[in-house]
């Protein structure tokens, strides 16, 4: 299911974006997977080199796409001039790919991530470098103005609709175009400053760009507050980008870190040591195990100070953590059952601590294994043995 | 009964551990008040309802959060209580003063031939973590060990069985480093 | 008897009584959230409202963790009086630690779209690599103190990892993070997305509501940058 949505979201955008260079409604790919049959061929071409590539290295580039879909895209792009003949001759077999269709994919790529925000964005930059010197014409100015308050106005548009009768999944899927609020703002609120300094004609288009970006500033933050209302306690943290969250965490200073916690009350630890417990650890003092010490290991932060039988006090705490909820209170799970949906390293680490949780003497539970070896090259794991993880009763 | 001062008081206690505090302080409902030895402040200590401790969590087959080394932080505790509880018919706390040698020296009886070095090395750790959560009150300067205020925390009916626990132990041995 | 209890007990019969005093426990001394199952004090809703009132005169109030789970936690009032005075506020390092946990095992993963539920409670570990090389408390010497503490805390949990790189354990958060109330676990959620991405329409909506909604409280915390 969401693989379907999330491919229809990425169509849906292609669509947009040719819609104003399109002829006919039907005419912008209706599938992914053109998309990227085009991305693996212009890397087949940029490998090839001068040389280009013939018809057949060209299918062969993108072996992995059905026959049909490669002999309907090639005709389409070469129509289209994204691919054509390396040389101007009669019965030329090479040919090259144009590199102004793939600079253009790669601005399809990078408003597909982001909804075109940070591309408005861009274009505030540039468009307030070139202005600056006042050297533009009036007729350049007007034009700038014109467009950015445009954007802004079709942005708020879109915003105040989703967040007004919009679903919130559809609002949560335009999260993008709530990162950069503030420059987006800030820039052009710039852009606009420049304008009004240089080209004073302009001043009631000035006032429409100032109305749009109150508008856009308005707008975001009620889309980011439905956003956050619908959120919950934890799930508002999905809205923001994981590069975002990977800066932060790798360059924001202690004080930084800190002040996220500075206002949440938590207990002291209060451990108990029990009359029973304090008995245990006296009695229990020649251990039958091992009552000599190790030689003092290396240091290695945490668990430096661990002696070994400790150590395994503490496994045998985790393991039963584990079991139990593999088991989430039942007395027997099936192993398959288990490990259907599980990828295949997760598995592998289950799989290990329930077999470590069965041989560990002071847990009572017990891996049993029934039956020859399955093998199933689609599934993880691909292979199985039916097994059975379960409670072991104490012999009474 | 209840009144905002004594849940903030309780909360505190909960967020903060044991509270040392004035001697003048009054003792907030429902709270224990243990006065230090000097008289000028004094431990305040939450008062569960019926006394109930973490240990009925046994009974309810739930988890407490873990102790780290369990074993050698109880052993810590076990030889500390032996050489502080010197009334053994008294409540243990306060009790009296002893040395870190002397408590490090029964725990060398009860688990002979780990060497200096490693008895050392996993005694100080214990000692940390035991002032830490006031079981024991330390000073390093002066290599002082005191019951800390979280021992009076231990239910009348618990006694007996610390006293008990209390006279299986060795006493330590008079001036004499611990076991090499 | 100064028991801070004792009105609300004496009226009780044996059986009654000793249901709420192990509920009591086994919400405020359980590392993980009690089960009504196990509980007649929480199954029966007279006897948890008492329980309730039981907790809130020690400034703790029912947190719900779950379906028919439940464990304790600070009265939100009490929480912010307790903070004002620094009381059981964490020390910087511990709380950086912590939050690079959070970030790495929660935040990450949520927009990653790989963790589901609305909890702070996560299976994706914090590795050493994450703590000890990619942020800024790496070489901090006093960081194993505080994961010690943390850990003690029952703020983060020691995960068997699988971090090749570097030495240490893993962590994912601890269970007393279940602990903190809905509102709570709300304003570490705002908290962090205000530090994350200030200049998103995100924070400034949380600015905005929390400008309007508490117009006259002049907290202590964090200062205005």
């Amino acid at each position: 299911m969401d693989t379907v949505a999330t491919e229809q979201a990425i169509v849906s955008v292609f669509e947009q974006i040719v819609a104003v260079l399109a002829r006919k409604a039907d005419a912008a790919i209706d599938d992914a997977t053109l998309f990227r049959l085009t991305d693996t061929l212009f890397a087949a071409f940029a490998r090839a080199g001068e040389d280009g590539l013939t018809v057949e290295q060209m299918k062969a580039a993108c072996a992995a796409f059905p026959d049909d879909v490669i002999e309907n895209r090639l005709g389409v792009l070469r129509r289209l001039g994204a691919i054509q003949p390396a040389f101007d001759k009669p019965y030329q077999r090479e040919h090259r790919a144009s590199f102004t269709s793939y600079v253009s994919m790669l601005f399809v790529q990078r408003m597909l991530a982001r909804g075109g925000q940070s591309e408005l964005h861009q274009l505030l930059t540039m468009e307030k470098t070139r202005l600056e010197g006042g050297q533009s014409t009036a007729e350049e100015a007007r034009d700038v103005v014109v467009g950015i308050t445009t954007a802004l106005r079709l942005l708020v548009a879109e915003l105040v609709a989703l967040t007004i009768g919009g679903t919130v999944e559809a609002l949560r899927e335009r999260a993008p175009l709530l990162w950069n609020a503030k420059s987006l703002i800030d820039q052009a609120s710039a852009v606009h400053e420049i304008l009004l300094e240089f080209w004073p004609e302009l001043s009631r288009l000035c006032g429409e760009l100032r109305s749009a970006i109150a508008a856009y500033e308005d707008a975001s933050t009620n889309a980011s507050a439905r956003l956050i209302a619908a959120a919950g306690t934890s799930r508002a943290l999905n809205l923001l980008p994981p590069e975002m969250w990977r800066r932060f965490a790798r360059r924001a200073t202690v004080e930084e870190l800190a002040a996220v916690l500075a206002d949440q009350v938590f207990d002291a630890p209060s451990p108990w040591h029990d009359v029973a417990d304090l008995a245990e650890a006296v009695v229990g003092r020649p251990q039958p195990t091992s009552g000599r010490s190790t030689p003092p290991r290396s240091r290695v932060p945490d668990g430096d100070e661990r002696p070994p039988q400790e150590w395994s006090d503490a496994e045998a705490e985790r393991l039963a953590g584990i079991a139990e909820e593999v088991l989430s209170g039942e007395d027997s799970v099936a192993v398959e059952q288990l490990l259907s949906g599980m990828d295949w390293v997760t598995a592998r680490r289950v799989l290990a601590d329930l077999v470590a949780a069965s041989n560990n003497e002071r847990l009572s539970y017990r891996l049993t294994w029934s039956g020859p070896v399955q093998v199933r090259p689609d599934s993880v794991p691909s292979w199985l043995t039916p097994g059975v993880f379960e409670r072991a009763r104490r012999h009474a | 009964m209840s009144s905002p001062e004594a849940a903030l008081w309780w909360a505190r206690s909960r967020a903060e551990g044991p509270l040392r505090v004035p001697s003048v302080t009054r003792t907030p409902a429902g709270m224990l008040r243990l006065v230090e030895r000097d008289g000028e402040h004094c431990w305040l200590l939450t008062r569960p309802p019926d006394d109930v401790t973490p240990a009925m969590l046994r009974e309810l087959r739930m988890q407490v959060l873990p102790v780290e080394f369990p074993n050698e932080t109880r052993r810590v505790l076990a030889a500390a209580l032996r050489c502080c509880w010197t009334d053994i018919q008294a409540s243990p706390w306060p009790g009296q003063p002893a040395t870190m040698r002397e408590v490090l020296d029964v725990v060398d009886q009860l688990t002979p031939g780990r060497g200096e070095e490693v008895l050392h090395r996993f005694g100080m750790g214990a000692f940390r973590r035991l002032n830490a959560s006031r079981w024991l009150d330390i000073d390093d300067d002066v290599q002082r060990v005191c019951l800390g205020p979280r021992v009076a925390t231990w239910p009348d009916q618990d006694l007996p069985a610390l006293r008990e626990l209390c006279r299986e132990l060795p006493p330590p041995r008079p001036d004499r480093e611990p076991d090499r | 008897m100064s028991g801070l209890f004792d009105d609300l007990l004496q009226p009780l019969g044996d059986k009654q009584r000793d249901a709420l005093v192990s509920a009591w426990a086994a919400l405020e001394y359980g590392s993980e959230p009690a089960s009504e199952a196990a509980l007649p004090a929480l199954r029966d809703a007279a006897l948890r409202h008492l329980l309730d009132q039981m907790l809130q005169r020690t400034g703790r109030t029912l947190v719900r963790a779950g379906a028919y789970l439940w464990t304790s936690g600070y009265r939100d009032d009490i929480a912010a009086v307790l903070a004002a005075n620094g009381w059981g506020i964490l020390p910087p390092l511990e709380r950086a630690a912590l939050i690079l946990v959070l970030i790495h095992s929660v935040a990450i993963p949520r927009a990653e779209g790989r963790l589901a539920g609305d909890d702070w409670q996560s299976t994706h570990p914090t590795t050493p690599t994450h703590l000890r090389k990619l942020s800024q408390v790496r070489g901090q010497r006093r960081l194993s103190d505080a994961l010690q503490w943390l850990r003690a805390a029952g703020l983060v949990r020691l995960v068997r990892g699988a971090d090749s790189e570097m030495a240490g354990a893993s962590y994912v958060p601890g269970p007393a993070l279940r602990r903190l109330t809905p509102a709570a676990r709300k304003r570490l959620q705002e908290n962090l997305i205000l530090a994350v991405g200030p200049d998103t329409a995100l924070a400034t909506a949380i600015t905005v509501r929390r400008r309007l909604g508490r117009p006259e409280v002049t907290t202590s915390q964090r200062s205005g940058s």
